[in-house]
């Protein structure tokens, strides 16, 4: 038995801090994240999935997700998505850092950086993973 | 003797393939065997200063010129390639054992030359050569493609304008010929830094036709059909990663991919939704890295050519020689006994 079960993530007792209004709907945002982490920690943390998932406001999904960054629980992250449909095709931590052209390892052609190819999602941080697996699922 | 001519044109080679690694691999294995001095060249920097390296050690009979040339073409030989592979028959196998087989094409010169190496090869050359139980037979030549000039196309609001260019470069193909297990195997260089298959075939198909008199593709081999192998190699997990499946039944197509790059997401076949491992699905492509334990991951494209019996594998990236070896052969025994 885990001496930390049924704790809540630190991150979220931050946000639930700092906006006592909204318990109901961050305790939907981090059942949904803490659920789709321990099924997949490499899984991408998607407004647009948390929002449906949950149902609840998208902006408000995405005001809550960039104080988690800022609580260093989640890391922004581009995605730069092949235009055949083919997923990821690479990832970055900002544009600039993309090259161009890539080499799409999902389809093999050559792509040209457009923005509208690039997603802007979230991955947990190095510390939210290591407090989800030390904490029993609630 | 390593002229600087045939210097430049070996390194610009592993240049050209990205090969820096490899070259400070071998320089390093050189000081160590050698016990040579640790400041007399060194081992690791910038391709020039490799190439000032390789100087050194060429001078002073660290390193050979022929050292050096099969490690160009080891590079040059295994990846960045479009791979069919055949099986031969009673004719072919015949065929390849016979002198006359073998004195239809020039021996490979057992001293590397500038020409060889070329950046531009200024004419096709076809060298045939034993190597450890097999036959190749070697062509390097230019190859030429339509490329479109990103920097000169455009796309203003009333007007648009795309540039096609034609490029010129350096490229090897092989026929790797095994008599005794009755195999054969075709690699196109890629040629383009991307998976082109039209011109991949094109040159796959002037390949076959510069061979014919020698070697007939029609009489002699039986392509082997790798797309038969797709599903054992899908129900394959110890030994395959796969970020993108795509498969269709009588019912439905489906597509899924991970979302991460590369091999960074989880394994598609992971996903609850999977449950696309059984042959009632059939693939026309199977993207998928193989596994090694100890190497790095190696990525494949594997398809079937339409309207064709023939499969294809793509590697894009260049890769250990014994890697590759032991990838074609999980795909050529996925395909034994398959329906």
């Amino acid at each position: 038995m885990l001496n930390n079960s049924h704790m809540s993530l630190n991150a979220f007792d931050n946000l639930r801090s700092t906006h006592p209004d909204w318990l109901g709907v961050i305790a939907a945002i981090e059942r949904q994240i803490n659920r789709t982490l321990r099924v997949d920690p490499r899984a991408v943390i998607d407004d647009d999935v948390i929002s449906q998932q949950s149902q609840v406001d998208p902006k408000l999904v995405m005001r809550l997700l960039v104080e988690l960054e800022a609580w260093h629980a989640l890391v922004r992250r581009l995605f730069w998505l092949c235009p055949e449909g083919r997923g990821t095709t690479s990832e970055a931590n900002s544009l600039e850092e993309f090259p161009a052209f890539i080499e799409c390892h999902r389809c093999g052609q050559k792509h040209s950086l457009r923005s509208g190819d690039v997603d802007v999602r979230f991955l947990p941080s190095e510390s939210l993973l290591r407090e989800i697996s030390t904490t029993q699922d609630r | 003797m390593l002229s600087t001519e045939l210097l430049d044109a070996l390194v610009s080679r592993l240049r050209e393939a990205r090969a820096k690694g490899r070259l400070e691999l071998l320089l390093k294995q050189i000081k160590q065997e050698q016990d040579v001095p640790r400041r007399k060249f060194r081992a690791s920097g910038t391709i020039d200063q490799l190439r000032e390296a390789v100087q050194i050690a060429a001078e002073d009979g660290s390193i050979s010129v022929n050292v050096l040339a099969s490690l160009v073409d080891e590079v040059e030989e295994n990846g960045g390639q479009h791979i069919f592979l055949f099986d031969l028959n009673e004719a072919g196998r015949q065929q390849v054992r016979s002198e006359a087989f073998k004195d239809s094409f020039h021996a490979l010169p057992t001293q590397p030359t500038p020409a060889m190496y070329a950046d531009l090869p200024s004419a096709k050359r076809t060298y045939i050569a034993e190597k450890t139980n097999r036959i190749v037979v070697k062509q390097i030549y230019r190859a030429t493609y339509w490329e479109k000039d990103e920097d000169r196309s455009y796309s203003h609001a009333d007007e648009r304008a795309t540039i096609m260019v034609r490029r010129h470069r350096r490229a090897i193909n092989l026929l790797l010929l095994d008599p005794v297990l009755g195999r054969a195997e075709v690699r196109i260089d890629r040629v383009r830094g991307q998976m082109d298959d039209g011109l991949a075939l094109t040159l796959f198909s002037e390949f076959q036709e510069d061979l014919k008199d020698n070697f007939d593709f029609a009489f002699l081999t039986t392509p082997v059909p790798i797309w038969r192998g797709f599903t054992r190699i899908v129900s394959d997990r110890d030994n395959t990663y796969m970020s993108i499946d795509g498969a269709r039944d009588a019912s439905v197509n489906v597509n899924i991919s991970n979302r991460r790059e590369n091999d960074r997401g989880t394994d598609v076949r992971d996903h609850p939704a999977y449950t696309y491992t059984t042959g009632d699905y059939v693939r026309d492509t199977l993207n998928v890295y193989w596994l090694q334990e100890g190497k790095e991951k190696i990525h494949t494209i594997l398809s079937r050519v339409p309207d064709a019996t023939i499969g294809k594998v793509y590697v894009a990236a260049k890769i250990d020689a014994e890697q590759l070896a032991y990838v074609l052969e999980r795909i050529r025994q996925s395909t034994l006994d398959a329906p």
